[in-house]
């Protein structure tokens, strides 16, 4: 994703000259070039997240359009207030480029993990979060978090080497808000982030394609609405699967829709638990324990539908 | 269309005069109109005379259009002593004249800690401290990158440097040599409830400052010959500029003067008359 991110980002800045990209003292050898081609765009601000987002804002009002990229941890809970007052409530255009979303990180330990950064951001009024579920996904996403309303925004971003989806195949699943086969079957089984290529697979695993509609959700906030509520009155179950803490994560804002709505669907939600992940491994190795790679998903959804016939 | 150009002279002496008698003016409608419904009248009264100085003779300003996009940036970090900023803004006719009356009622367009949606004037909401720093600095970034001549001048507090983020706003400022940032701290030795010295000492702050590779100045905060020579001098060495005014809370009135009971208060209506009258 992180790759997919920069080369979109590089074209995009030849045309867009209000883009500036800054960072917080990471990725070795990543930023080469967009350092050469916009010498005076690029920034290494070192680790000093406060004054970075203050930065932000501050080019953010003076007409630029800064991009500031970071580990998530170092990107949104160090600086939270300088996000919630500099760049919320002063309503600056800015954003936000976090790597590492959920375990990604896996073995550099709990401090590097993000798993509560949707439920963080989606307490500020007026930002956007994007959350790419590949790196196809990427550039488009990026595309839209700077084109799309004002404000700032956050792109959730993985690492680097995640696989594409199958349903990034299909044309009719460019980028949209909501990303999801056609028809719409019984039950909806909604991803985000890197943990859908292993929610798909899962899906294949299962072989039930009478039964189950895959979907993928790249744009959390605002929630699309209508595009939600469109499929949950054609489904029966809809099941979120998300590497992210229920609190905030797409669980929650599914509920949350739903309750307000008075749609008339069910919902189960698979989320990291409520802890945090001391256990030392890969991003793979941590969701194979928390039973949410491959196999892992394909046995709970599996024990989801049976209780829901019952 | 300029109206106030940066001079490298002095001032003269009727506009030291001119400036005192305004600034006690200032402070007497700050007071009126914290009466009966608070405000943070000590910082304000340290905070103001640079803040006068700086409106009225430093800052590149058009008074007929407060965001000519030429026009120099004021950004007040210290976002609490928005009554003087108010105060002087309402002078020289970027507020409505009486505007200020209508501070923190409902409607108005004055909250306690300044904000710059309804008011041109005003560059960036601000009230939590060691903020505005940093955006300043993202300014001062900008106008570096596209070559723009305007400054921003940034008004922080000695309390505020206990603020982490005001020292990475240091360092990052000295990196870049933000010349076109001047920061001015507002050195009034006091937080809320205590001599600065007393919480978190600072000191030696022009040694600080000196260390992080700033040029220092330093200067008593209400001299305007003083603060005017402070920020009209061009620089000596090839370093961003801090200057470290040494200031009194509380400033003008003598019972409210380095007290910290005057950091937020609505003066009663007997206070009121012994402030106004040592006032006059």
């Amino acid at each position: 994703m992180r790759n997919a991110f920069v080369a979109k980002l590089t074209e995009l800045a030849k045309v867009n000259e209000n883009i500036v990209l800054l960072v917080g003292d990471i990725g070795f050898g990543v930023f080469e070039h967009f350092k050469k081609e916009f010498p005076k765009r690029y920034f290494n601000l070192g680790i000093a997240e406060q004054n970075s987002i203050g930065v932000v804002s501050g080019l953010a009002k003076e007409g630029y359009f800064p991009i500031f990229y970071t580990i998530i941890p170092f990107l949104l809970y160090r600086p939270f207030e300088q996000i919630r007052n500099d760049l919320c409530i002063n309503r600056r255009d800015a954003l936000l480029v976090g790597v590492g979303a959920g375990l990604s990180y896996g073995a550099l330990g709990p401090t590097h993990h993000a798993l509560e950064d949707i439920g963080v951001m989606s307490t500020l009024p007026d930002m956007r979060i994007y959350t790419p579920s590949s790196p196809a996904m990427v550039g488009k996403s990026l595309e839209v978090a700077i084109t799309n309303g004002l404000g700032p925004a956050y792109l959730r971003l993985g690492k680097n080497g995640e696989s594409n989806l199958n349903l990034d195949s299909v044309s009719s699943l460019n980028w949209k808000p909501i990303r999801i086969e056609n028809p719409i079957k019984d039950i909806v089984i909604l991803s985000h982030g890197s943990i859908s290529k292993f929610t798909e697979e899962a899906i294949k695993n299962l072989n039930l394609p009478n039964l189950i509609t895959f979907g993928v959700v790249e744009q959390i906030k605002p929630f699309p609405i209508n595009e939600f509520s469109k499929l949950a009155n054609k489904s029966k179950l809809i099941i979120t699967i998300e590497e992210h803490y229920q609190t905030g994560g797409l669980f929650d804002i599914v509920l949350g829709t739903i309750n307000e709505l008075k749609l008339k669907v069910n919902v189960e939600g698979i989320c990291i638990p409520h802890r945090f992940v001391t256990e030392i491994g890969t991003q793979e190795n941590l969701l194979d324990d928390l039973f949410m790679s491959t196999h892992g998903l394909e046995h709970r959804i599996k024990e989801i539908i049976k209780n829901a016939r019952n | 269309m300029k109206t106030k150009k940066l001079k490298n002279l002095g001032l003269d002496k009727n506009q030291i005069k001119a400036l005192e008698l305004i600034s006690k003016k200032l402070r007497r409608r700050i007071l009126n109109v914290a009466a009966g419904k608070g405000g943070h009248i000590g910082g304000s009264f340290s905070a103001i005379d640079m803040i006068l100085t700086l409106y009225k003779h430093v800052l590149n300003i058009n008074l007929q259009n407060p965001q000519w996009e030429e026009r120099d940036r004021f950004v007040l970090s210290k976002g609490h002593c928005s009554l003087a900023l108010y105060a002087v803004l309402e002078e020289i006719g970027f507020l409505h004249p009486g505007e200020l009356d209508t501070y923190t009622l409902k409607g108005s367009r004055l909250a306690g800690h300044a904000e710059h949606f309804e008011i041109p004037a005003i560059e960036m909401t601000t009230g939590s401290l060691g903020h505005g720093i940093s955006c300043a600095a993202g300014m001062a970034l900008s106008a570096k990158i596209s070559g723009a001549s305007w400054k921003v001048f940034c008004v922080i507090g000695d309390g505020e440097c206990n603020e982490g983020s005001v020292w990475e706003t240091l360092l990052f400022t000295a990196q870049q040599n933000l010349k076109n940032l001047i920061i001015i701290v507002d050195n009034n030795k006091m937080v809320s409830l205590d001599k600065t010295n007393n919480i978190l000492s600072i000191e030696p702050l022009g040694e600080k400052f000196t260390s992080f590779n700033f040029e220092v100045r330093e200067v008593n905060g209400h001299n305007f010959e003083e603060i005017f020579l402070s920020l009209s001098t061009p620089l000596k060495f090839d370093k961003p500029l801090i200057i470290i005014a040494n200031t009194i809370k509380g400033k003008g009135v003598s019972f409210m003067e380095d007290t910290a009971m005057w950091h937020y208060r609505a003066p009663s209506e007997i206070e009121l008359i012994d402030a106004l009258a040592e006032l006059n």
